[in-house]
């Protein structure tokens, strides 16, 4: 792979993003960019639009207007499957695992964009395909391993713990070998321990790939603890957008969102 | 190729504890002795019956082959991609009346012209089954679109719209008069039975019904297998996605209008697989044979064997094929049961229809694995006192 | 031109019949999330104890109409509590299977109980027909249509306006919500199972009345072409299921009547016909005309 030129770059664009489904307007002229190997969290209550923005950067909405750059490569009109190929890979706030089946299919799901086994010679069983199924296995259970799911590699994915199974999410994105994450919500459901160590995991992870990572949060402490940007959306409309320390001291979003009040503030408790 | 770039992996590469949980249990292990044994047994069992068993049996075999490697498709399709489909005995016929035209010499001599390409039967056969598979594809496009429980409904038309057009594209189909089938034949060999010269083996006469049981028992195993391979392969995984979790499927990177579409070109192949079968095992085809009630057989098979278990297929499939010729067979010696005519008592093919249906509705309210499940605890128990009995 | 104007109004009540099924059908859909193809069995038990007790001719017809509706109505909630309802949890596709499973056994009852023999209904109607304005056309038909718009009418107001008919409303469209408030879906589902063997049983009566000789095996196949009227309207819309019913029938109805200049489509493209066009509309709107569009594209 090419060594990537500065950290600065934009390397996701959202420009203008409309989002309506049946006369609500769910996400209204949004745009923000976010930069190569950076951080970006998307805060705002609920029903700001957060969610809906997901959707339409992985193709699951097409929004009414707007477009989304990954790379120079517009995403709006790919369907969700084009938009993989490109290397976006997301987890998804409401747990979308196959449940029935061990954490190593599971997480081999993830590696579709990578492998090219077909139906035929999947019906065969070639020596390609065979390969090709071994080579794949070594990396997803590494992956596993970093994520600390060496150990549950056979166990039914509906088996694990909640956490575990967010953890899972989080791999089986890893798989795709993403050049862009997308994570919905990692933290939900987390205690403070446990978000801590979320945290640290999304750093390292953007450590070590070196893509940017788009993320939407609830919890305040990991928002402005590992973000290099936020963006601010209430009622589908965006109202700020900064570094955590610009966003913290805005005005507009301590009145609308984070209230007045000193001990709500955000950054405690980071 | 897996990127090397990243450190990710690299940081934590401890080898990974090949703890073999309770799960791994339920996946296919084709090294435990109880399910060598097994296998071994079936295979020897199925290639002696010829030897053994009389024409009726071996008739009911050949039936039971066709009707296998039918509900293999409708097992992937319903099981492993989720689509549930009325459509499949409209692909059976395709690959049914698909052979008989292109393997039969052009004639018209009697009922009216009938059309034929007298191709070599195998080059026949395997242009019927690819017949069948375009055949799916070109209904894919509402396939593909539809969600599951509308395909099943809207499946159904491919049954009246298929039968409609077998009464009446006279010139192909023979209309309800049927057509006769040409016998298969490999380059050298004949699977029919010769006049001229007959073929021992053992000392036993072989004919058309112990030679097509051995091509019915091949290609049975063959379509087992690649459909046991897909299963546990990536495109039976994504598959999978597609069925439980279309939008997150489509977001890993499957294109799931087109898996969808694959999923049933693929069932429809086997379906047109399972109609040559059909078609070699009837010597007649006719229209009436691939109405709804043969859709509805199908679908019974795959639920009493277990929705996508290939293995389950096979037992559905020989349960079902099996159970009215049996009870047929000795009607005189079954209590309530009658021969078909005499009125007021059961007979053997309401009494079959009615376990079909009274077994679907148990199995699928308490063992919806059906009878792969059953048999997978059985083996798991035959496998503990197997362990206790070497341990003793 | 009276020849049109005779297929179309004897399409229309053959279309109300088909409208009774598929609301049915759609009903229990929306209620419950399964699709029952166990529909045709419910109509069969109805068609079957209304001639069986007319035949016998100890009591009045619409005693045995009334029997009729009421045996199917009951099987239908006997097949919801003892067998949909302890499936809940488990995939609408699951279910729906498992309702092929009850229809076989019903069906294969039913005829069995047939034996070959056609059981004529012994209707008051006959094969009587009415003429008005110079249209000609069977009193059963007629009597079809007046049931069938009333029917239709009557389930409207009480789906708009009563407490159930709310409640099921709410159920089709937010399961969750609605039992927040209170609402006992699996009640909502039995009512709908009820009403929709009611209303199948009712329908029934009018496939097996002249024009058709009796209550026979193939009577079923007529319940099928509630499927594609079910489909065309959109399996989740009730309004489609009673445009979609109309469809069907006017369709079969003018392809049966002008089976002359369509000899091309081949005999008896009639009973084709219904899928013919259901095919049609889901190459356009794979929801049915009327039906929820999906909101993810994949």
């Amino acid at each position: 792979m090419s060594a990537r030129s500065t950290a600065t770059e934009a390397e996701l664009v959202v420009d203008a993003v409309t989002v309506r489904f049946a006369g609500v307007t769910a996400l209204d002229g949004v745009s923000f960019t976010v930069g190569a190997a950076a951080i970006h969290a998307v805060i705002g209550p609920n029903g700001a639009g957060k969610s809906t923005l997901f959707n339409v950067v992985s193709g699951a909405y097409r929004p009414a207007c707007g477009s989304v750059r990954f790379r120079g490569a517009d995403l709006t009109r790919l369907r969700p499957h084009r938009i993989a190929r490109l290397g976006v890979a997301r987890t998804f706030q409401n747990i979308a695992l196959l449940a029935s089946e061990p954490v190593e299919e599971n997480l081999m799901i993830g590696r579709h964009r990578l492998t090219r086994t077909g139906f035929v010679a999947a019906a065969l069983r070639t020596p390609p395909a065979r390969r090709e199924d071994r080579r794949h296995r070594i990396r997803v259970r590494e992956i596993a391993g970093f994520l600390g799911l060496g150990d549950k590699l056979d166990v039914a994915a509906g088996e694990l713990s909640y956490g575990d199974q967010k953890r899972v999410e989080i791999a089986r994105a890893l798989c795709v070998e993403p050049a862009l994450l997308l994570l919905d919500e990692p933290a939900a459901g987390m205690n403070a321990h446990e978000t801590a160590a979320m945290g640290r995991l999304i750093r390292d992870i953007r450590d070590d790939l070196q893509i940017p990572v788009l993320l939407v949060e609830h919890d305040m402490g990991l928002v402005m603890g590992i973000a290099d940007r936020v963006t601010v959306l209430d009622f589908g409309k965006r109202l700020a957008d900064g570094t955590p320390a610009e966003i913290q001291h805005d005005p507009a979003v301590q009145d609308a969102y984070l209230g007045t009040d000193d001990s709500d503030s955000p950054g405690e408790g980071s | 190729m897996p990127d090397s770039r990243s450190a990710l992996g690299v940081a934590d590469s401890a080898p990974v504890a090949p703890a073999r949980s309770a799960v791994a249990a339920s996946r296919p292990n084709p090294r435990r002795p109880v399910t060598i044994v097994a296998v071994l047994a079936a295979v020897l069992v199925a290639l002696a019956i010829p030897l053994y068993a009389d024409r009726f049996w071996l008739q009911l075999g050949l039936f039971a082959f066709a009707s296998t490697v039918a509900a293999l498709g409708l097992t992937l399709l319903l099981g492993q991609a989720g689509q549930l489909s009325f459509g499949h005995p409209f692909f059976v016929a395709v690959g049914a009346y698909g052979y008989t035209v292109l393997a039969s010499r052009p004639s018209t001599a009697g009922a009216g012209h009938r059309l034929g390409l007298a191709l070599p039967p195998a080059v026949a056969a395997i242009a019927a089954v690819l017949l069948a598979g375009v055949a799916g594809l070109l209904f894919s496009p509402i396939a593909a679109r539809l969600r599951g429980i509308y395909l099943g409904i809207a499946s159904l038309g491919l049954v009246f719209v298929g039968q409609h057009i077998l009464f009446n594209a006279e010139t192909l189909t023979g209309a309800s008069n049927g057509r006769g089938v040409p016998a298969f034949a490999l380059p050298g060999f004949r699977f029919d039975t010769s006049s001229q010269e007959t073929l021992y083996v053992f000392g036993v006469p072989f004919g058309r019904e112990e030679k097509l049981w051995y091509l019915g028992l091949a290609v049975t195993v063959a379509a087992y297998l690649c459909a046991r391979n897909l299963i546990h392969s990536r495109p039976g995984r994504s598959l999978r996605a597609v069925r439980d979790r279309e939008l997150m499927a489509g977001i890993m990177g499957v294109p799931v209008t087109r898996y969808k579409a694959y999923a049933f070109a693929l069932s429809s192949m086997y379906a047109g697989l399972g109609g040559v079968l059909t078609a070699l095992a009837f010597g007649r085809i006719v229209p009436d044979t691939f109405g709804l009630d043969l859709a509805v057989q199908y679908l019974v098979i795959v639920v009493i064997g277990g929705l996508g278990s290939p293995a389950g297929a096979v037992a559905g499939a020989l349960f079902v094929t099996g159970l009215p010729a049996v009870l047929d067979r000795y009607a005189a010696a079954l209590p309530g049961l009658a021969p078909e005519g005499s009125p007021g008592v059961i007979s053997p093919a309401v009494a079959a229809q009615l376990t079909f249906g009274i077994t679907v509705i148990i199995l699928l309210l308490f063992e919806p694995g059906g009878v792969t499940a059953v048999g997978r605890r059985l083996r798991r128990g035959a496998d503990r006192a197997l362990v206790r009995a070497r341990r003793s | 031109m009276r020849l049109f104007l005779e297929l179309i109004v004897s399409g229309l009540s053959l279309g109300a019949v088909y409208a009774l099924l598929a609301l049915g059908f759609v009903m229990v859909f929306k209620a419950s999330g399964v699709v029952n193809f166990a529909h045709p069995a419910l109509l069969m038990i109805g068609a079957y104890t209304t001639a069986r007790l007319a035949a016998d001719g100890h009591v009045p017809f619409v005693v045995a109409i009334l029997a009729g509706v009421g045996l199917a109505a009951v099987a239908a909630l006997v097949v919801q509590r003892l067998l949909v309802y302890p499936m809940a949890s488990r995939s609408a596709i699951t279910v729906s299977v498992m309702t092929i499973g009850v229809n076989l056994v019903i069906q294969t009852e039913i005829i069995r109980r047939l034996g070959v023999d056609i059981l004529p209904m012994r209707d008051p109607w006959g094969a009587r027909v009415l003429t008005v304005a110079g249209v000609h056309i069977p009193q059963t038909r007629a009597a079809a249509l007046v049931v069938g718009v009333a029917l239709i009418g009557a389930f409207f107001v009480w789906f708009k306006f009563s407490i159930w008919g709310i409640a099921m409303r709410a159920v089709a469209d937010d399961p969750e919500t609605a039992a927040l408030m209170g609402i006992r879906r699996a009640r909502v589902s039995a009512l709908a199972w009820t009403l929709a063997g009611a209303l199948a049983a009712v329908a029934g009566l009018f496939l097996t009345v002249y024009p058709t000789s009796g209550v026979a095996p193939a009577s079923a196949a007529a319940a099928l072409r509630a499927f594609p009227a079910a489909i065309i309207g959109g399996l989740d819309s009730t309004g489609g299921a009673i445009a979609g019913g109309l469809i069907v029938g006017v369709a079969e109805v003018l392809t049966q009547g002008y089976a002359h200049d369509l000899t091309f489509l081949g005999q008896g493209f009639d009973t084709v016909m219904p899928y013919a066009v259901m095919v049609a509309v889901l190459l356009v709107r794979p929801s049915g005309l009327f039906g929820t569009q999906e909101l993810h594209r994949a």
